[in-house]
């Protein structure tokens, strides 16, 4: 069987891949998928403390579920933030959106 | 106490996919590359003996991944000239990085199994108000996003 050390390994390597993407990229939709990407790291992480280590007991559980809705949200978030990008035409570049204005 | 043969597999097939997400070149690609992340992490809770999770995260996860593949096969946009002089030094700051707090926490303690379903059922009775603000912040965002769409189609229609 593996231990801990191990499976947090996995989820270094799947942040740091994620983080790496995300500030090499410039693309909307990639930098959407590497966050979720992260999501899935952190998932693994709390996954493992489950089965190896300290129980996170039913707070884990309900981080668990946190991370679930986030990451739900943050899809609806994309494709709303897509459809209103591709209607004012500015693309799917993000260093063009340089105001936070509607 | 090394890993096996199998989890070595999974990692692999996790960690190359995060990778062809950045790496290739078409955005659908990419998309197909994150279904095979997702299906890695998956392999991985059910290694852990976490089938419940394993399954949650497949019902998550696939339903948020259709909604992408559509977006990424409807964009016509092709992905910008992707730069490894930016990636690759970043990715490699970014591990060491990671692996040095991994190292300097020193913390490996030994297996605790527990079961995630029995946690769930006191999870769900103590936590409720957490629930209920979760699905309160998941619909206000399906809202707000109809809202941002309404604009939208206000300018097509």
């Amino acid at each position: 069987m593996i231990i801990l050390p191990y499976l947090l390994g996995l989820c270094i390597a799947l942040i740091a891949i994620a983080l790496a993407g995300i500030a090499a990229h410039r693309n909307l939709i990639v930098i959407m998928l590497g966050i979720e990407l992260i999501f899935v790291a952190s998932t693994i992480a709390l996954v493992s403390f489950f089965s190896y280590g300290t129980s996170p007991g039913p707070g884990g559980i309900m981080m668990l579920f946190s991370i679930w809705t986030v990451a739900a949200a943050e899809i609806i978030t994309v494709i709303a933030l897509y459809v209103f990008m591709r209607s004012r035409g500015i693309g799917f570049d993000v260093s063009k959106l340089s105001r936070l204005k509607w | 106490m090394a890993p096996d043969l199998f989890f070595i597999a999974i990692s692999m097939i996790t960690i190359g996919a995060g990778l062809a997400v950045f790496l290739s070149r078409r955005l659908l690609h990419s998309v197909i590359a994150l279904t095979f992340a997702f299906i890695g992490s998956a392999l991985v809770f059910i290694y852990l003996g976490q089938t419940f999770v394993a399954l949650l995260q497949l019902f998550v996860f696939v339903g948020g991944l259709s909604t992408y593949l559509i977006v990424a096969v409807a964009s016509e946009a092709a992905k910008e000239n992707f730069s490894y002089v930016r990636f690759v030094p970043m990715l490699a700051m970014i591990i060491l990085g990671l692996s040095t707090l991994l190292a300097v926490s020193g913390y490996y303690p030994g297996r605790v199994a527990s079961s995630f379903v029995a946690m769930s059922a006191s999870a769900i009775s103590r936590y409720y108000p957490v629930l209920f603000m979760l699905g309160l912040l998941l619909f206000s965002t399906v809202i707000g996003s109809i809202l941002v769409m309404k604009r939208f189609l206000k300018l097509v229609v």
